[in-house]
């Protein structure tokens, strides 16, 4: 076959994860008022305390504007137009995976993530969040010996609701930002994880998020807090199926490290990113912020994002305690018409506190692709240190590549430096791999993956490997 | 975003932009449009992304609306060892040919004070600075357009090599208040140009000097600014536009003024093109320096290199903010651009923004910021060899520095930029030990 044929067909090949599971789901009616506030508290059966506080939240929402900063070009989200709630059916209480309903269970199937595998076959516990509601966890017995609590968030609500109320909001208040005000007054659920004192988690937690009733936003709310001396490794992975018209997730993710706590928290996003056309696609709006709270507190975010037709999100890290450390791994690709505009925020409070920052930004097709991140060191941040570097690879010449970090600087005794640089495969590069048998796409795969290779290594093994294969599926048709 | 503060602002701008002489409708065209846009705009706060580490309050509060008197004398005295005879001389704004000295300037070179051509040839001198200094909604510049009157128009063409020596001088010992300048820098037929800026100030003043420049193809236009101590604000813009293997080289080293905001814009319009920017400063007090800088990569083949190095003592805060923007077109762009800061005080602050923004794929973009304070092992490398803790710090301070003036070719000058850097360090007892 000819290169240009090759190149064809991979360019032909359509979202493999593209289908939409017929579950009937319970939904309300689009659009978004105090009473859809009321009535998803009514049917969650949330206590009142949440509904003022998600109404203090929507009101807020009510008087902020849409933010148009971020270095993306997007259609105005209709926020009358979505659906705010919406749950697989509850046929009964589930006790164990045989009662999850066998269609999404196929699902999961179709995803290689078939909970049966999982729970028997890896270490790794799920909390299967399916649109807005948990329909399955595992092994929680097994993290509830340790005292380890790891549950859906509506679950948390009402099971720990003096942990849930102190920690909400704490670390993503919800006047931070219009995603984060409209997340706090509508999310339906997410994951709740506190790792008790002195506990080192003994497995990988994970959720599996996906959206799929049509029309719907998904407004996850994930809460992780890590008593003092504790250790925890939680993933994030994501797939979407094809949908044509934009849809949004506006999620917010808080981290709370106490003192000597570590939390390392990974994510691989493959949202659907819209077709080749730029037609359709996610709206993935995310608010993720730790803070490190205690001293000697270590919070280490690791993403690998290629889905999303527009992904805006700056996973940061408040290093409050003395002697805490931030990192931020970062791969960020975009093909096609996609968009992100990603980076972190390190915010150097304590003394000795430390802060590494590596980016690498990859775009193809008509992408673009920005870096943006602010290292701020306060007054009182005596002899803190950040590092970050930020690489871009531009594959083809309709594509862009930016930088944007914000350096600010009060204390003297900081030390803080930034690279970056932006570069392309060398046509030598190519040709090198292509002599020795390595057809063009490989290489440009192997390059790209080596690229990534700082980042990949912070990575838990399983999620490494995902994220090599889901980079190279990304970049299909790229080459030219 | 309006500051609010510009009640005293708007009155007085709108009776100094009525007085003034309208040569031709379009100038007054130019003028009414930078009122108009002022009057709406006023002052940025703080919200504003290009002014956000540069508050204008003290600028805003009026003090400075009213223009500085055309009597005013040149403050200062010691002269820089300039190696130029041709030497023109502005003071508060206006271009003094009794004082300036162009006996020297070749037959190719034409300076004309941009007053005077404004009576000769209104019409041209208008479209050539709208086409050379195009409308921007911008605090300065629309102060700059509603009170346009006074400036320099330099033309050089073929084969030349000339030196010019420009001062700026800024008298504001009687009473407060700002003058604004105008400038045109052409150069065609493979000419080629230094200029040195000396900016010197008495009282309290705002300078406001903006440039357009067009450097032709084959043609070189090399700049040195030096801003003394004793300036009190300065808004320095340039816009600059190069032809093919054209090449602009700017320097700016200064400390000891209260406010300085260095914008420069310059946009490689034909292939082979090169632009080295480069900046050294000493700050102390409360002092702000504002290096502003976009550089547009339009075409294939330029290159451009940028470095920016401050020191920074007292409430001393510094900024800058780099974009480097290369366009679809420009393959095979090489641009390099770092910044580096060094903080002596507990209070001073450093914040650095470099930008990159790129839409081609053959190109090779750099940028580097450190912000840190001395190296503790240097100093102890120099003090265990019988230095004594200040004189380190200024060795290594002045090591620091003088990479920026390295490829300044007049010896003396250098000299020059190096020692009042040097002077302006602050004594080890502003120091923190």
């Amino acid at each position: 076959m000819s290169e240009a044929e090759e190149l064809q067909k991979l360019a032909d090949k359509e979202y493999e994860f593209g289908f939409v599971t017929d579950v009937e789901s319970d939904s309300l009616p689009p659009g978004l008022d105090e009473d859809t506030i009321r009535e998803i508290v009514k049917r969650k059966g949330e206590p009142d305390w949440l509904l003022e506080y998600r109404l203090k939240a929507f009101r807020h929402w009510q008087t902020m504007e849409d933010p148009a900063w971020a270095k993306v070009e997007k259609n105005t989200v209709n926020y009358q137009d979505l659906i705010y709630y919406s749950a697989p059916k509850p046929k009964k209480q589930l006790e164990s995976l045989d009662e999850v309903d066998p269609e999404l269970l196929e699902t999961f199937e179709k995803l290689g993530i078939s909970l049966e595998e999982q729970k028997r076959l890896s270490n790794v516990a799920v909390d299967a969040v399916f649109d807005s509601v948990s329909v399955a966890t595992t092994f929680s017995d097994k993290l509830a010996e340790l005292g380890i609590i790891f549950c859906s968030f509506s679950e948390a609500v009402k099971e720990h609701p003096e942990l849930v109320r102190k920690y909400l909001g704490s670390v993503v208040p919800y006047t931070d930002n219009f995603y984060s005000a409209l997340n706090s007054a509508v999310f339906s659920d997410g994951s709740f994880c506190y790792i008790p004192k002195g506990v080192a988690c003994p497995m990988e937690l994970s959720t599996y998020f996906r959206i799929n009733a049509a029309g719907t936003g998904q407004f996850e709310r994930t809460l992780i807090v890590a008593d003092e001396g504790s250790t925890v490794s939680y993933l994030e992975g994501c797939t979407a199926p094809m949908r044509d018209e934009n849809q949004l997730h506006a999620a917010v993710v808080e981290l709370v490290a106490l003192e000597e706590a570590t939390i390392k928290y990974s994510t691989v996003q493959n949202w659907y990113p819209g077709d080749a056309d730029g037609v359709g696609g996610i709206y993935n709006f995310v608010t993720k912020r730790g803070l490190c709270k205690g001293d000697r507190s270590k919070i280490s975010w690791t993403q690998v994002e290629t889905g999303s037709a527009i992904t805006w999100k700056y996973p940061s890290c408040i290093l409050q305690g003395d002697d805490s450390i931030g990192e931020f791994y970062s791969v960020a690709l975009t093909n096609n018409f996609q968009q992100a505009d990603t980076g972190t925020k390190m915010v150097h409070l304590g003394k000795r506190t430390k802060s590494t920052i590596i980016s690498k930004g990859i775009s193809a097709g008509q992408g673009q692709n920005t870096y943006r991140g602010l290292v701020d060191v306060k007054k009182g941040a005596e002899d803190a240190r950040n590092f970050s570097q930020c690489d871009s690879m531009l594959l083809g010449d309709r594509c862009g590549a930016h930088t944007f970090p914000y350096v600010e600087v009060r204390n003297p005794s900081a030390k803080v430096e930034h690279e970056a640089t932006t570069s392309k495969i060398g046509e030598d590069q190519i040709f090198y791999c292509n002599q020795r048998g390595i057809s063009t796409e490989d290489a440009v795969s192997m390059i790209v993956n080596g690229f990534c290779k700082e980042v990949f290594s912070e990575l838990p093994m399983e999620f490494a490997v995902e994220a090599q294969k889901l980079l190279a599926v990304s970049l299909e048709g790229s080459v030219g | 975003m309006s500051t609010g503060t510009v009640d005293h602002w708007n009155p007085n701008l709108e009776e100094q932009c009525s007085g003034l002489h309208a040569a031709c409708e379009s100038l007054e065209a130019r003028r009414k449009h930078g009122l108009n846009q002022f009057l709406e705009a006023g002052f940025p706060g703080r919200k504003d992304e290009e002014w956000r580490y540069t508050p204008l309050r003290s600028v805003a509060e009026g003090e400075y609306s009213s223009k500085l008197s055309v009597e005013g004398q040149l403050p200062g005295d010691d002269e820089l060892a300039t190696s130029s005879d041709i030497r023109l001389v502005l003071i508060n704004g206006r271009f003094r040919e009794d004082l300036s000295d162009l006996t020297a300037l070749p037959d190719t070179v034409k300076v004309v004070g941009l007053s005077r051509s404004l009576e000769t040839s209104a019409d041209s001198v208008v479209t050539d600075l709208n086409r050379w200094i195009p409308l921007v909604d911008h605090p300065f510049q629309n102060i700059g357009d509603a009170l346009l009157e006074d400036g320099l128009v330099i033309t050089a063409e073929g084969n030349v090599d000339a030196r010019i020596h420009i001062v700026h001088g800024q008298d504001g010992s009687e009473s407060a208040g700002s003058s604004h300048v105008s400038g045109l820098i052409r150069l065609s037929g493979g000419a080629q140009l230094e200029v040195l800026e000396e900016f010197r100030s008495r009282g309290k003043s705002l300078a406001n000097i903006r440039w357009g420049m067009e450097i032709g193809s084959g043609c070189e236009f090399r700049r040195q600014r030096i801003v003394r101590p004793g300036c009190d604000v300065l808004y320095h813009g340039t816009r600059v536009e190069l032809g093919e293997k054209a090449v602009f080289r700017d320097l700016i080293a200064g400390s000891g003024a209260r406010l300085v905001r260095n914008e420069i814009h310059a946009i490689l319009a034909g292939p082979g093109g090169h632009v080295d920017l480069l900046g050294g400063y000493v700050s102390n007090g409360d002092e702000i320096v504002d290096h502003h800088t976009t550089i547009e990569h339009a075409v294939a083949d330029c290159t451009s290199r940028e470095i920016y190095r401050g020191v920074l003592g007292g409430d001393s805060r510094g900024a800058f903010t780099g974009m480097i923007h290369v366009h679809q077109d420009a393959q095979r762009t090489d641009a390099e651009q770092s910044n580096d800061a060094i903080l002596l005080s507990r209070s001073a602050e450093m914040n650095t923004r470099p930008r990159l923004e790129i839409y081609a794929d053959d190109v090779k973009c750099t940028h580097g910021a450190t912000v840190g304070e001395l190296d503790d092992d240097s100093i102890f490398y120099l003090r265990s060899r019988g230095v004594s803790l200040e004189e380190a710090r200024r060795m290594l301070v002045r090591a620091f520095t003088a990479e920026v003036f390295e490829e300044l070719e007049n010896e003396a000058l250098k000299e020059q930029f190096i020692e009042q850097l040097q002077e302006a360090m602050p004594t080890a007892v502003d120091l923190r030990q």
